[in-house]
């Protein structure tokens, strides 16, 4: 299984792929539109992630921006299985965390610090992680 | 204000404006038995309001309860359950039931675990029988003494399921040799043949009479002879006001 951590901030890439490194074959970018990118090439490439972790605070585009992009791009390719997007932030804001439910149809949502546990048990909510 | 209320605040709010709307717009559409384009509009607020109650504390049970009706949506969408028109009409009545529950808890701080429970079980068992046989009854009785008779309420929709199956039996065994039982079946959509024989059998020794069927429950009781067996009514105070009198078939 593959997957995509979006994330500007190197300690939190690091401990992130730490995390999943061992059960996915992960790549890493530093903001939405490397985010986008990247999807876009998975698609083309015939080899779609099974997840992505999406900060939504990155510069260039944002994580709810890049969110609202991949759908965009599923839709237009009419996408069989949408990728599982987990979203994480610093802030559990209202209009933020209902946005990324409503607007880019994540899949789930973190606040950080992400700790081992909570990403496990939200891998294992979506069915990516058997316990 | 904390976090939490604002989250609830702003939550209440988007589903006044918006969900509120949009899940009217794709009930109507399953009432027209418009399926597919109703699906696609209930999908994203059920989406929101799963993601987003899990996130306001206490109202997890809300985000567990919409996540079910979720993937039974997703379900019907795949074709994985037939879009029939009892699949879909209980859709639509768990959709109705997720604003319920939210509504509950914001106002008594619990959803009633009583109807959350049947309409799961009720998905449940719609989504396959693979699915239905894991899991324990999903009735009720509700147990009283009017005039010596053992009165007993049933509390769900289907007796099929043996674990069904037993809560009734057991219950009407309860009653005593000679005793007298009625079954007050108003809430009951449809019961299995199996359900009915082991209440004939229980009706040796007692006099057990039933109360309230409906179409479907009727046409299976006389069609296997069970009038036989047990006495029929129209409702339970016809039973007690007419006591012998069975309704005719």
């Amino acid at each position: 299984m593959r997957a995509l951590i979006a994330e500007d901030e190197f300690l939190s890439r690091k401990v992130l792929l730490s995390y999943l490194t061992p059960l996915f074959d992960v790549d890493i970018v530093v903001n939405g539109k490397e985010a986008l990118d990247a999807f876009r090439l998975s698609l083309e490439e015939g080899r779609a992630y099974d997840l992505i972790l999406m900060d939504i605070m990155m510069p260039e585009v944002d994580g709810i921006q890049a969110l609202e992009g991949i759908r965009g791009l599923e839709r237009e390719r009419k996408t069989r299985r949408p990728v599982r997007v987990i979203m994480t932030t610093a802030l559990d804001d209202p209009k933020v965390v209902i946005r990324s439910f409503h607007d880019g149809e994540a899949s789930g949502y973190i606040v950080k610090p992400v700790i081992k546990e909570k990403l496990y048990a939200e891998l294992e909510k979506l069915g990516l992680l058997k316990k | 204000m904390g976090e939490d209320d604002a989250m609830v605040e702003e939550f209440f709010s988007e589903v006044n404006d918006k969900y509120y709307p949009q899940v009217l717009e794709g009930l109507d559409l399953l009432e027209k038995q418009e399926v597919a384009p109703g699906i696609e509009i209930l999908a994203r607020p059920l989406h929101t309001i799963k993601g987003v109650t899990g996130f306001m504390s206490g109202f997890e049970g809300a985000s567990h309860f919409t996540h079910k009706v979720e993937d039974y949506l997703k379900k019907l969408q795949s074709g994985e359950v037939e879009p029939s028109e009892h699949n879909v009409t209980l859709l639509s009545l768990g959709v109705n039931m997720i604003f319920t529950v939210i509504e509950q808890i914001r106002d008594t701080g619990a959803a009633d675990a009583a109807e959350t429970d049947e309409m799961l079980e009720l998905l449940r068992q719609a989504s396959g029988p693979a699915a239905a046989a894991t899991v324990s009854s999903g009735i009720r009785l509700e147990a009283s003494q009017r005039d010596g008779v053992l009165v007993l309420k049933v509390l769900g929709r289907r007796i099929h399921l043996q674990p069904e199956r037993e809560v009734l039996t057991r219950a009407v065994a309860a009653a005593p040799q000679g005793g007298r039982v009625l079954l007050d079946l108003s809430g009951v959509l449809t019961m299995g043949s199996a359900a009915w024989e082991a209440l004939a059998a229980l009706a040796e020794g007692r006099e057990i009479a039933v109360a309230g069927m409906s179409f479907d429950c009727r046409g299976v009781f006389f069609a296997w002879g069970l009038d036989r067996a047990l006495r029929a009514f129209a409702t339970a105070e016809d039973y007690f006001q007419t006591a012998c009198q069975p309704v005719q078939q």
